[in-house]
């Protein structure tokens, strides 16, 4: 399968973190994402984000709908996407959107099964796909990009 | 130091494994992911390259490459990382697999592992270990 995270792009400040904006910079960001995203998809895949407004706003920009995930809130452990996103069984390809430093643990354990906390930039994109190689089952790491190198 | 991990594009095959050249498919992907790097690089670089010849021609459709006979193929990650600690700034090291995925996974993770590298990509790297990845792109995802 396909699971690309996505980490929301850059947002405005404010006391109810749940509720936060994008920028006008961060929807430039998620615009850019989005459509380097969909030149690159299938036609078909799923796409998850958290119930945070600045994840939810960064996954709008693919247009397509959008299934919110409690469990992909800020503080969601490795587990926890990793089973949002059905890996590895699951056979297409799966969009989520989220948050730092989750989804850089979550990238940490799948790629190096350690417990790293790698950096993910704002309205980065991380695509991982996996495959049995040589009866070894292999996560490799397709692509990473983040808003300035797009 | 940034380090980028270039792996040769896709190579014919032959008896003499230092003397396989570039398919066309790999000088194309050479191409587009020189085009990608200048882009995305800053004016100072070095680029250095093992003296197969699928090494030499990917590093070609960048620039000129330093060719360093330690990152031939079976190069160990503490050869690369030698080769490359002797330069300052971006350092391009244009190689083969498995050792730039063992590169890559002991300077990222520190383990001990073959992360796959694809042909014709690069994996840019930022800092000291445990280094940071900055970029992953191959070919078809240009």
């Amino acid at each position: 399968m396909d699971l690309i995270l996505w980490r929301h792009a850059e947002a405005e400040e404010h006391a109810d973190d749940l509720r936060r904006r994008l920028t006008s910079k961060g929807r430039k960001q998620a615009g850019r994402a989005a459509e380097w995203l969909l030149q690159r998809l299938p036609s078909r895949f799923t796409l998850i984000s958290s119930p945070a407004v600045r994840a939810h706003q960064t996954a709008q920009a693919l247009g397509t709908p959008i299934k919110v995930e409690q469990s992909l809130a800020p503080g969601a452990a490795p587990k926890a996407i990793i089973a949002a996103a059905g890996w590895p069984e699951n056979k297409g390809a799966v969009v989520i959107v989220g948050h730092q430093p989750d989804l850089g643990r979550a990238a940490a354990q799948l790629v190096a099964g350690g417990d790293g906390r790698w950096s993910i930039k704002k309205g980065a994109i991380w695509w991982l796909s996996n495959r049995v190689r040589d009866g070894d089952a292999q996560v490799v790491v397709r692509a990473v990009v983040s808003p300035d190198l797009l | 130091m940034e380090l980028i991990l270039w792996r040769h594009a896709d190579a014919e095959n032959g008896a003499d494994d230092m003397a396989r050249r570039l398919t066309p498919k790999g000088l194309e992907q050479a191409a587009a992911m020189a085009k990608w790097l200048r882009a995305h690089l800053p004016g100072q670089y070095t680029l250095l390259a093992s003296p197969a010849v699928r090494a030499q021609q990917t590093a070609a459709a960048l620039g000129t490459p330093v060719t360093e006979r330690a990152l031939a193929p079976g190069a160990s990650v503490a050869a690369i990382v030698k080769a490359a600690q002797r330069h300052r700034g971006i350092v391009i090291v244009v190689g083969h697999m498995p050792d730039l995925g063992r590169a890559a996974a002991e300077l990222v993770a520190n383990a001990q592992a073959e992360w796959s590298v694809e042909k014709g990509a690069v994996w840019w790297l930022a800092g000291d270990a445990p280094a940071r990845i900055k970029a992953v792109v191959s070919p078809e995802m240009l």
